[in-house]
Parts: structure tokens; sequence; C-alpha cells
């Protein structure tokens, strides 16, 4: 309810603004902003069904059971590659995060998990980016991501040398 | 400006029903969906396919006035910034600079995504770089402050969400350096919408 009023402020702010300017400059974004909602609309709807079939058909607590207490640079490889393919939000998302450190998972597993799952979330994905923004750049943006998880997770093992001795 | 399509050029004054119903990404992700239900309904039971048939219609009635207004906000942002003020500051040629800025932008974005991808539309119609794109994406995705506060902060604790946060400050800079070793920018996909003209009225 909140993010609503702040976005409806923010817009109506904005509206003003444009208003100020000219009139015809708020009617023409209006009306390109109320073409594109109808046009992403059944789009998200598709994304929003599959992204729930999806949802059913890999409960969460198997990707838990799937990263389990491993250590080391393999861990995060898997925690890597788990990760990625979490097809939920952070309300399904983070609590598999919080098994995963109750069950002894590192740091580095964890994080390595929290970034995969963060840059392919296959819900956002296919709910809002390839509506929005297309095949070409969604998969552009997933090579160019590829690497990062591993990535982070190395950092963390370096950090908590350092930090924790 | 990116206008490999005859349509973007003209300002659409209607809807193209058929790029929204028969496109490719509309047919595969239609079809994949099919078979998702399909085996859901198999496998699962009726049951659960109507459980996620009615957690989506809940999310839905969710995000759809927020996205409504989110479109307007981007729309409204993309008609009021001038659109070579984008390209300097974030288009392909503004290397690091552009990234560094869009890296902060994600940092700071509020909301979920029904807020952040209005703005990497809008920021892409009106001139961002594919480099500056991604990094924006990888710094929300990463780095985004509030998920920080809402959700890491009280489940991993204060430590730990820290010391995650500071492991991916690098990460939008490199995704973005990994971009740039990509065939350069291909013509986007005829994403709908598209065709609403940069900076149209800004000027």
């Amino acid at each position: 309810m909140a993010a609503l009023f702040v976005l409806g402020a923010l817009a109506f702010s904005l509206a003003i603004l444009a208003l100020r300017r000219s009139p015809a400059l708020l009617v023409d974004a209006l009306h390109s902003s109320m073409r594109r909602f109808i046009e992403l609309a059944p789009r998200m709807i598709v994304g929003l069904l599959l992204a729930g079939f999806v949802g059913k058909l890999i409960p969460s607590e198997l990707v838990a059971g799937l990263i389990g207490p491993e250590t080391g640079l393999w861990g995060v490889l898997i925690a890597s590659i788990v990760g990625g393919f979490v097809p939920s939000g952070p309300i399904l998302a983070f609590p598999i995060v919080v098994v995963l450190l109750a069950s002894g998972a590192g740091l580095p597993q964890v994080v390595a998990f929290i970034t995969a799952w963060s840059l392919l979330a296959f819900h956002r994905l296919i709910i809002y980016e390839l509506p929005i923004m297309g095949w070409t750049f969604c998969w552009q943006r997933i090579v160019a991501s590829l690497p990062l998880p591993p990535i982070a997770g190395g950092i963390t093992m370096g950090l908590m040398k350092i930090y924790y001795g | 400006m990116r206008k490999t399509h005859e349509d973007r050029s003209k300002p659409a004054r209607s809807v193209n029903w058929r790029t929204i119903f028969f496109d490719r990404v509309m047919l595969v992700m239609t079809g994949v969906m099919a078979i998702c239900g399909s085996a859901c309904w198999w496998l699962r039971g009726s049951e659960a396919f109507f459980d996620s048939f009615h957690s989506d219609l809940q999310t839905l009635l969710d995000i759809l006035p927020k996205i409504a207004l989110a479109l307007v906000t981007a729309a409204l942002v993309q008609a009021l910034v001038p659109r070579e003020f984008i390209v300097r500051w974030l288009g392909e040629k503004s290397g690091l600079k552009g990234v560094s800025i869009a890296t902060g932008v994600g940092v700071i974005t509020p909301g979920g995504p029904m807020m952040s991808f209005p703005i990497v539309s809008a920021m892409s119609n009106a001139g961002t770089g594919r480099a500056a794109l991604i990094a924006y994406l990888t710094s929300w995705e990463t780095l985004g402050f509030q998920r920080i506060l809402s959700w890491e902060f009280p489940l991993m604790g204060v430590e730990y969400a820290l010391i995650r946060a500071i492991a991916s400050i690098p990460l939008p800079f490199i995704a973005a350096w990994m971009s740039s070793l990509l065939p350069p920018e291909l013509p986007r996909d005829p994403v709908p919408g598209s065709t609403m003209a940069p900076g149209r009225g800004g000027d």
C-alpha cells in the first residue's frame, strides 16, 4: 500500500511538472503509457501463470536440500547454479537462505546462492524482463551475469579471511 | 536511436493487437505456460493447479495498479528529461561514468520489479547504452538498499548482510564489462510499446 502511495505521489508531481511545461506533453505521456500498459498486461499475465506453475512443480524445500552444508569453492559453484533456478520472489527465496544458514552452509555459499537467485530470478525474468525488454536484451544480460555469483562468493571468502582471520 | 522497425518512428495512436498476441515472445511463453500448467495438473493434482491460479490472481491485482503508475512515471520522466542529457551521461559512449551513475541509481531505486523495469524501459528508449542498462539491473538486483534493509538485515543479520553487500559492489562493473565483450548492440526485438517515440514532445 505504501509503495502504491509513493508511486502515486511521484507520478502526480511529475504530471504537474509536465502540465506546467505543456498540456500536450502530459497528454502524450499519459497516452503512450496507457498503450504500453495494454500491450504489456497480456504478456505479464502469461508470465505470472507460468511462474506460478513452475513454483508448484519445483518446491523450495527441494532447492535448500540440494546445497546442504557444503563448504569451499565447490559449494560456491553448486550454490551459484542452484540459486539461478529458484523460481520465486524473496518471500520464498529468503526462507531458503535462513534454512541454509541454519543447516551450516558457509556465508560464501549463501552469498553465491543469493547473487545467482537475484540475477537470474526466473519469475522476474518471465513476468517483467522478457515482456518489457525482449529476448535480445535478456540473453545478453544473462550471459554478462553468469560469472557474477561465483565471483561474489569468492570475494566473500576473501573478506571473511580478512575479517575473521 | 534504434529505429529498426518502421512503426517505431510513427507515433502510433492505436494499439496493434496483432503484435500483442502473435509475436514470438508471447507465443513461446504461452506454449511453455500450457506445458507447465498441464504438468502441474498431472503431477501435483488439480488442487495445486487452482491454488497456483488463485495466488497468481492475487499477485496480479497487487501489481497491476503499481505497474500502471510506474509506467506513467517512466513515460513522464522520459518526456521531461532531454534525450541529449541521457545520451551524454548514460549513452553507449559514456563508459565508466555511465556505468557508475547507473549503478548508483540501481542502489537507490525503491520498490520491486514493477518499479525498476519501467525505469529500465524508459532509460533504454531515452538512449541509455546497453552497458549502463545491465549495470543498473545488476546493481538493483544485488545492491538494492530496500531489499537489504527489509530482507537481509532481519534474516541474515547486519554483519552477514553487509559482507554480502560489500562483496557485490564490483558486480555491476564486471557485468557491464562482460557485456562489452558481447557482439555490438543488435536491433531489439519488436517489444510492444517501444513504438513510444523517444523524447517525443520533450523538445
